[in-house]
């Protein structure tokens, strides 16, 4: 039985935790710019130094020494405790952009910061803006304006009040515009508080300008800057505050003029906006010239903490699946299918489902397919029951009716959705059917059949799906989980609800999913691959609908791989493309493969998901539920950081979400012996994927200077990554234990001592299942493998062999 | 005997049923499904294997025929098999070179394969096989998204010689060699697209503009930009490209445009007077803008505030207040009624300075004036009824305003010199405009409903161009005034440009074109 260990919560104590001024001044304080203020402040306050310049000298030989030196508690200093800033406030115009998840922050920006850790608030510039108090409590505000905005007066007034108060700003495209006359002495003051100046010069024959300051890393991120340079506004530097990163000179008789085109600074960051993103018109792509993760990360303070991150776990990149029910009863033309009129769902579950029992699976059933009066089968009832019943699958829904456009039920109508029923056109009908309607018609009776088929949307040209009975809301969300539900075997919960067509959920939908108990995702169809080449078009990891949240799916669906299911029908075996794409030189999403029941139907897409399953199945990945992702990001906005000193931070609120990330992580390490709460990390394109225990909160992270020689103490142990979720690690004398629920054999790896071994024991109740021996290397990397299933927790423990 | 027993008896109904029976065996020989119907029959029953093996065998065999390759590869697709469909199509391709039809699809099959290198090559070679307009626009839009430059301006230029002539793609390619520095080139170019289909884009024009003045061209400059204006009377591009012209190394040529272009009383005439003062004419500004004024109807706020400022630049705040007071004191920004102020103090008119003072500190909220040239008896000093019961602005105040007006001497001489600078535009403007009349003028074109084009953006960056301005010396001179008259377009556009505040009024304008794919 493996013991929990229970962190001391993180008090007042904390606050008064020390850091050296060693580690501070040699560089470790890590880029926290306050501690260094403090320690600074504290070191002038000393009071044998008796001149500011004695103890210059003092600091510069102090910082001589701990170079050459491991980090010393030569003088130690206070530190006080605070949040890390987390929230971003983002003004967009819903007179131009439409709601706020059409916008250019949500679309373009909201991905980044998230990466960067930071969550987004939407104001729409229309509606009273927050008082300055009240967003002192955000890291900064970003804005991107290009269309005429209603009352830039307004809008200039209040940057002008909030940049004043010393809240970062990040600027892409204009400030305010148009911006009125009068209003220049504002807009120099914003552009002064980023370093930069106002000038009233634009530059639209652009022939003779040529780019004076070119910051590869901040500018040609996606696409160089063109060589026909796009028209700029010109804007001067203001002093020496201003880190210019792209600029531009146009040479006139009068003399050169030069304009900053991307800059950042202490106080956020200018991006000119046709140097933002590239868009091409005839080919509808876009691509990102800025670089949006480095803009925004100095835009928005570069002071390192750990960054919440909804893509690892235990050290592995997550693997999750899930299946949305349409076509669920549609007849497979798969050779040796299609004689038997099998259906699509069938084919799934046999190809795929069934035959992978480590790769968990969650399956929208739509309530409706499985209805026989609304228009759906019998048959799928046994098929669902035959799919819910296997462990890996999970129970999720796909709705009850099948909604394709959410917002036309926001405000329902019976009336109005009656009428596009009738204006709709019917279906191509047989002539054995045409005969058996005027058959049933001379006999005065009414074809049942045909009754419904009116109201079963063949696609997306009527707003859902089965309209047989009016739309409620409470039957879409409760009832369609209900029929899930009834389908699996006793007990076994529907886990998600998978939103059905546009994937724009309103408030109150999604909010009765939450008082279901169910998570929630669709929509944002990522993809970064060839032919959707770049960042922009991975989405950030949630949508806020009022005070809800809808969370996107992490991949899209084999829809967007086959020109709207128009074929090639193997599109989606570019899924590997966006895989690898968002995996370096940065990973931005788990890896999900997100498909429709249709998929059972073609060859080709059968054999594009059967290769990616068999693709991940050997890959080493960690196979999550999709509701086990949903809860993870749902926490990302919950989660809690403060700093404790220049090198600690408590996280608390982390529930579901196991890991953090240090990023430019070279020469840091993880601090096991000051660290609480922590499994144990694993390095990924130069970050250090921290995983954090669940069973403990909150959670200490310290970090420390990378020591290349460091020796683990016999018997200890730190997690590098593993295929089972662990949880209550506990370390004794000589070896430790875990509990541990996973799909497949237990694949794990654990820093520890060179060369120690271990017997490797899963147990069940008390009840042994197996052992295995296990030894660590010469690099005290010991793997070990437990063949056996996890879907029940069991717990493992590594003992010794010579203790 | 014998003979005649051998003999058989031909009848003519025996040679019938032998032909016919004959015929229908050679019929339904001749009508057995051959290998490709039976490869056919099969894929279409679902037997796609047994069809691929078919096919397989066939082409082993030596069968290299087009149709069968063409099923066999529809086959390997249709099952998911990229790498034996690339053989297969790389094959067909490779042995009918001459085709580019098979070329074109050979290209979409590596763009369905995310192979981007053989992509854009075989798109080239399709070009250099047989020319496709689509197959240009496609692969220059491609290095174009790439931002291969020095590829996209090759393949522009290749194009460009084997009849490609798609203007947006043509301007880029005069951008490319203008920024290579080929001025005549880029010139020549933009020429030739505005003589056969019009540069559309602002930015365009002011380029071509811009290259004509590097090339001492002036008249011809001045040729194309009264063209564009005619052909689309719009006060906000024809003060843009006069004011571009203005920048330029012929300042005169915006005198020659806005002179031509303007009708009396109008926005682009009133450029007339603003250059005039930047070539330091004032009397003869002063003069221009005095019966300018006669002639103005209702004005927007930015001509308002261009006139003030136009009449304070010449040094007679009286006309700018007579301005003020006709177009209506509610049109001017504060900034432009304090610097009225000033400049009737400095001209020693307190009791008119007090007035526009008053106006500011809200006192005495004024109300547009009922225009004086709609005011048949202004002219002659007669009060209007409307204008003597009117409350606003004192009654005192604008009586001695228009006495010290009504007592000009040079009047006369004024008047006939506005009418000569005026008129014969106004001649050249209705020689040339046989058939109806141009548009009236303030039809600003709605950029808000264009999506989110590069085209788009420009315009929009055009709209925002017109807020700050200049790069030359001449008009850092007049730096304030261009900018009031930059940002007054700028509003009036705005404003007409805005889509409904309500989106449920109409969505479509509301909600901007999603970049991107489909959502499923």
């Amino acid at each position: 039985m493996a013991t929990r260990t229970v962190a001391k919560p993180v008090s007042q104590r904390s606050a008064g935790r020390r850091a050296s001024v060693g580690a501070a001044v040699n560089g470790s304080c890590l880029n926290v710019t306050k501690p260094c203020r403090v320690l600074v402040a504290r070191l002038l306050a000393i009071p044998f130094l008796a001149t500011r310049f004695l103890t210059t000298m003092v600091l510069v030989l102090v910082a001589g020494l701990t170079l050459a030196s491991p980090p010393a508690s030569a003088i130690d200093v206070e530190f006080s405790t605070r949040p890390v800033k987390r929230d971003i406030l983002a003004l967009f115009d819903s007179r131009s952009e439409g709601r706020q998840n059409n916008s250019r922050i949500h679309r373009f920006v909201e991905m980044p910061l998230n990466w960067l850790g930071l969550k987004v608030t939407f104001i729409d510039v229309n509606a009273p803006l927050p008082p300055v108090s009240e967003v002192q409590s955000y890291r900064g505000v970003v804005t991107w304006f290009n269309e005429p905005l209603k009352d830039p007066r307004k809008i200039l007034t209040w940057l002008d009040n909030v940049t004043a108060a010393g809240v970062r700003y990040a600027c892409l495209g204009e400030i305010a515009p148009p911006e009125p006359p009068g209003s220049e002495p504002a807009v120099s003051r914003i552009l002064n508080r980023l370093g930069l100046a106002y000038n009233d010069q634009y530059v639209s024959v652009t022939h003779k300008a040529k780019i004076s300051v070119l910051d590869k890393e901040m500018a040609g991120f996606e696409r160089p800057v063109d060589k026909a340079l796009p028209e700029f506004r010109v804007v001067q530097t203001s002093g020496t505050a201003a880190k210019i990163h792209l600029a531009a000179t146009v040479t006139e008789a009068e003399g050169d003029i030069s304009s900053v085109l991307i800059s950042t600074s202490a106080a956020g960051g200018y991006a000119a906006d046709a140097f933002t993103i590239y868009y091409d018109t005839p080919i509808d792509k876009a691509r990102w010239v800025l670089n949006p993760f480095a803009f925004f990360k100095q835009a928005f303070g570069e002071d390192r903490f750990p960054v919440p991150d909804v893509t690892t776990l235990a050290g592995r990149r997550m693997y999750f699946s899930h299946i949305d029910g349409d076509g669920w009863n549609n007849i497979s033309e798969i050779e040796g299918y299609r004689e038997t009129q099998t259906s699509a769902a069938e084919v799934i579950a046999r190809e795929v489902i069934e035959p992978n029992p480590d790769m968990p699976v969650s399956v929208g059933l739509i309530g409706g397919d499985a209805v026989p009066a609304l228009g759906g089968l019998e048959s799928a009832r046994v098929i669902a029951a035959r799919i819910f019943a296997l462990p890996q699958v999970e129970v999720a829904s796909h709705t009850y009716t099948h909604p394709f456009t959410w917002g036309f039920y926001e405000n329902y109508s019976r009336a109005a959705e009656q009428r596009l029923i009738d204006s709709a056109g019917y279906p191509v009908l047989s002539v054995m059917d045409r005969m058996r309607q005027m058959l049933y018609r001379v006999a005065g009776k009414i074809d049942e059949a045909d009754a419904q088929l009116r109201y079963v949307a063949g696609g997306s040209e009527l707003p859902r799906g089965y309209m047989k009975e009016p739309f409620d809301l409470t039957q879409e969300v409760k009832r369609a989980l209900e029929i899930s539900e009834s389908l699996a075997p006793a007990g076994k919960k529907a886990g998600i609800y998978l939103w059905s067509g546009d994937a724009e959920a309103f408030e109150s939908v999604i909010k009765l999913t939450r008082d279901a108990g169910v998570r929630n995702m669709n929509g944002g169809d990522s993809r970064f691959d060839a032919e959707f080449p770049s960042v922009y078009y991975v989405p950030p990891i949630s949508r806020t609908v009022g005070a809800q949240r809808q969370i996107y799916a992490a991949n899209s669906n084999e829809n967007t791989y086959t020109n709207n299911w128009h074929g090639p029908f193997y599109g989606q075996l570019l899924l590997s493309e966006t895989v690898k794409n968002t995996e370096l030189p940065r990973r931005l999403k788990p890896i999900n493969l997100y498909y429709h029941m249709y998929s059972g139907e073609k060859p080709g897409s059968l054999l594009a998901i059967k290769s990616f399953v068999a693709q991940e199945r050997a890959a080493q990945v960690i196979p999550v539920k999709a509701s086990d992702y949903a809860a993870i990001a749902d926490d990302f906005f919950v989660t809690d950081i403060n700093q404790v000193d220049a090198t600690s931070w408590a996280i608390s609120h982390h529930g579901n979400l196991q890991t953090v990330r240090i990023d430019e992580a070279a020469g840091i390490d993880l601090d096991d012996s000051k660290s609480t709460g922590v499994l144990g990390a694993t390095r990924h394109a130069g970050s250090l994927y921290v995983a954090l225990d669940p069973a403990i909160e909150p959670v200490l992270i310290t970090i420390r200077q990378q020591d290349a020689g460091r020796v683990f103490d016999k018997g200890s142990a730190r997690l590098i990554d593993s295929r089972w979720q662990i949880q209550g690690l506990h370390r004794d004398a000589c070896g430790f234990s875990f509990d541990a629920h996973g799909y497949g054999s237990g694949d794990m790896t654990w820093q520890t001592s060179a060369g120690q071994s271990f017997e490797v024991q899963a147990s069940r109740n008390g009840i042994p299942v197996t052992t295995v021996e296990a030894t660590a290397d010469a690099a005290g990397v010991v793997a070990a493998s437990i063949k056996t299933d996890a879907q029940n927790p069991l717990q493992v423990r590594f003992t010794c062999n010579d203790h | 005997m014998i003979t005649d027993r051998l003999r058989v008896p031909v009848r003519p109904d025996r040679i019938i049923m032998v032909t016919v029976f004959a015929c229908s065996i050679a019929a339904g020989w001749a009508m057995l499904p051959g290998e490709n119907e039976r490869v056919a029959m099969l894929e279409q029953d679902g037997h796609s294997r047994e069809a691929l093996t078919i096919l397989e065998q066939q082409v082993t065999g030596g069968d290299r025929r087009y149709r069968t390759l063409h099923q066999l590869l529809a086959l390997y697709e249709n099952q998911g098999n990229i790498a034996k469909a690339r053989s297969v199509i790389e094959a067909m391709s490779a042995e009918r070179p001459r085709d580019a039809t098979l070329k074109r699809r050979l290209a979409q099959f590596y763009k369905n394969n995310d192979n981007d290198a053989e992509y854009i090559a075989t798109l080239q070679d399709v070009i250099e096989l047989r020319y496709s307009e689509s197959a240009c626009r496609e692969l220059i839009a491609w290095l174009r998204f790439e931002g291969n430059s020095r590829a996209e301006q090759t393949a522009l230029q290749r194009c460009r010689q084997k009849g490609y002539r798609r203007a947006d793609d043509l301007s880029r390619l005069a951008e490319f060699i203008a920024a290579d520095g080929d001025v005549a080139q880029a010139a020549g170019l933009l020429k030739s697209i505005d003589d056969l289909k019009r540069l559309k884009a602002l930015r365009e024009r002011f380029q071509l503009l811009s290259l004509l003045a590097d090339l001492d061209q002036p008249k011809e400059a001045e040729r194309r930009a009264l063209r564009w204006i005619r052909a689309n009377r719009d006060d906000a591009t024809a003060v843009n490209l006069i004011d571009h012209l203005a920048r330029s190394k012929y300042p005169e040529s915006a005198y020659e445009v806005a002179k031509d272009a303007g009708i009396p009383g109008d926005g682009i005439s009133l450029t007339v007077a603003e250059r005039l003062v930047e070539r330091s004419q004032n009397g003869a500004a002063l003069l221009y803008l005095r019966g300018w004024l006669d002639k103005a109807k209702a004005a927007d706020a930015d001509i308002a505030i261009r006139f003030v400022d136009a009449a304070l630049r010449v040094g007679d705040p009286r006309l700018g207040l007579q301005g003020a007071r006709q177009f209506g004191f509610v049109l001017l920004p504060q900034k432009s009624l304090e610097k009225l102020a000033d400049a009737l103090d400095a001209a020693q008119a307190a009791g008119e300075a007090s007035e526009v003072r008053a106006v500011i500190a809200g006192v005495a909220p004024p109300l547009p004036e009922v225009s004086l040239a709609a005011e048949p008896g202004a002219a002659n000093g007669q009060p209007d009824a409307a204008a003597a019961n009117s409350k606003q602005p004192p009654a005192g105040a604008a009586s001695r305003v228009r006495s010290v007006l009504l007592v000009d001497p040079l009047e006369g001489w004024r008047r006939s010199l506005f009418q000569t600078m005026t008129t014969d535009a106004q001649h050249r403007v209705n020689v040339q405009f046989v058939g109806p009349r141009p548009p009236p003028l303030h039809t600003v074109r709605h950029f808000g409903s264009r999506g989110h084009g590069r085209e788009v953006r420009s315009e929009h960056q055009n709209i925002n161009a017109k807020l700050l301005k200049k790069t030359s010396r001449v008009l850092q001179r007049t730096r304030k005034i261009s900018a009031l008259r930059a940002k007054r377009p700028s509003v009036k556009q705005a404003t007409q440009s805005l889509p409904p505040a309500d989106p449920q009024v109409s969505p479509a304008a509301a909600k901007p074109k999603i970049i991107g794919k489909p959502k499923p």
